[in-house]
Parts: C-alpha cells; sequence; structure tokens
C-alpha cells in the first residue's frame, strides 16, 4: 500500500506507520506472553516433557534426541546470523542446502524409526492348522446278571 | 520501529535460549526420561548398549558442535561436504537396519545370559 501511494507521488500516510507500528508491538508481545507461559508451565511440570523424546513403548528415542539436538542448533545458530548481520538484524539470504539435508536426514530417520516401531509392535496374527477329531470311544454297559 | 525490530530479536533469542536451557536442565536431572537411549530394543526387551547407536550419537554430537561453532566464527552458516552428509546417512541406515532387523527377530535382551 505504501508503495502504490509513493509511486502516485502522494506522500506515506503517517496514520499507517503508527499502525503497523502499533500491531507490531501487540503481536510482539503477545508472543512473548505465550511463550512466557509456556516455559512457566514447562519448569512448573504441567507441560509434562517425560516423554519428550520417547517412542511408541516409553523408552527413549535416539532418533528424536537427534531430531531435537538438530532443531535447536539450527534454531540458535539462525538466531545468532540474525542478530550479526551487518546492517540490524536480517534473515540471512540463503541457507545452505547441507542444513536442509541435515535437519531432512534426522527428519527421515525419525519417521523411519516410527515406522519400525509400529510396526514391530503389530500383533501378528497366527492362524492354527485345524485339529483332527479326537476318536469317540463307545462304552457298552452290559445288562444286569439275573432275574429280570 | 528499530526499537520493536531490536526488542522482537532479542525476545525470540531468549525464548529459544529459555526453551533449550529448560530441557537440558530436565535431561540432567531426570525428569526427561533417558531410559533405554542407547539399549538395543528387541520384543524381549532392553538388550545390552548398541555401537550403533553409539556411533551415532557420536556423530550427532560432533556435527551440531561444528555447526554452531562455525556460526559463532564467521556469522553463516557452514557448506557441509557430501560426503559428511553421506556418513551421516550411512550411519543412520546401519541404525535404522540394525533396529528393524532386531525387532523382527526379537532376540533375547542379554544374548551373553543365554549359557546360565
Amino acid at each position: 500500500m505504501l508503495f502504490l501511494l509513493q509511486t502516485s507521488g502522494a506522500a506515506p500516510d503517517p496514520n499507517f506507520h503508527l499502525l503497523a507500528l502499533v500491531m507490531g508491538w501487540i503481536v510482539t508481545v503477545l508472543i512473548a506472553a505465550f511463550a512466557l507461559a509456556i516455559i512457566y508451565k514447562m519448569i512448573k511440570g504441567d507441560i509434562n516433557l517425560m516423554y519428550l523424546i520417547a517412542g511408541a513403548d516409553g523408552d527413549a528415542s535416539l532418533s528424536r534426541f537427534q531430531f531435537l539436538i538438530f532443531t535447536f542448533v539450527i534454531a540458535l545458530g539462525l538466531f545468532l546470523i540474525i542478530l550479526s548481520a551487518k546492517d540490524g538484524p536480517a534473515f540471512p539470504p540463503t541457507i545452505p542446502g547441507g542444513i536442509l539435508a541435515l535437519l531432512g536426514i534426522s527428519g527421515g530417520s525419525y519417521v523411519t524409526s516410527k515406522a519400525v516401531d509400529a510396526n514391530a509392535s503389530k500383533p501378528q496374527v497366527v492362524i492354527a492348522p485345524a485339529q483332527p477329531a479326537a476318536p469317540t470311544t463307545t462304552v457298552v454297559v452290559p445288562p444286569p446278571a439275573g432275574g429280570q | 520501529m528499530t526499537t520493536l525490530i531490536t526488542f522482537a530479536t532479542y525476545e525470540i533469542g531468549i525464548v529459544v535460549c529459555a526453551l533449550a536451557a529448560v530441557v537440558v536442565f530436565q535431561f540432567l536431572t531426570g525428569r526427561i526420561n533417558t531410559r533405554g537411549l542407547l539399549s538395543e530394543k528387541t520384543k524381549a526387551g532392553l538388550g545390552p548398549v548398541s555401537a550403533a547407536r553409539v556411533q551415532l550419537l557420536l556423530f550427532t554430537l560432533a556435527f551440531a558442535i561444528y555447526v554452531l561453532s562455525e556460526v559463532v566464527k564467521k556469522h553463516q552458516f557452514p557448506e557441509i561436504e557430501t560426503k559428511w552428509l553421506i556418513l551421516l546417512g550411512g550411519s543412520h541406515s546401519i541404525y535404522l537396519g540394525g533396529k528393524g532387523v532386531l525387532s523382527l527377530l526379537g532376540l533375547p535382551p542379554n544374548p551373553s545370559q543365554e549359557g546360565e
């Protein structure tokens, strides 16, 4: 909208700039509040992280652990790069394919590990062979001896 | 606007660092379950420590430290050569292949105790 106003020769509307600033502050403060609430609940224990890296069986999964490590490393790395940009905070122009491949490999391994766990826990249906009929025995009781 | 940008940048950084700190603290205090992280898993239960899992863990930590140190030094993500990605992929294949085979075979938890 600002670009259209500028190309038409009209001066940029200061109210628009103020609106953008107010909305930016509202969104930023809201995100900060949500984040603080989540971190507080994690510390208090309301958000239980006991099974954060657990698989279907409840034991820790190395794929999930690796996915967690790479996620944090790339998030922290991205934050450091944004902060250290020369002309103020700015998103890096390119992210190397190797970094994306790293995330892709760990994500793919996590999904494959989940599939292996799901397949292993599937109950196996065993069809028992039909049992032959047990032989029957006929018992003949003789009539009682003596007069009838 | 500059104040807002700076505030937002530091806010995201503090949130990410706080999340990481909470997770690391809960790992160290045992509030996050790490039982069986390096053990073989079979249908019969947890087995001995697996070499494939130890190898994968060491590779993961090595890559993580390398990426973070390059970012701190050069303020940009490093270019990771294809051979290192192939190495990581191979390590994953060994880990997942072993996991799949063991879960299908259902080997006993500790083969060394078979003769007791």
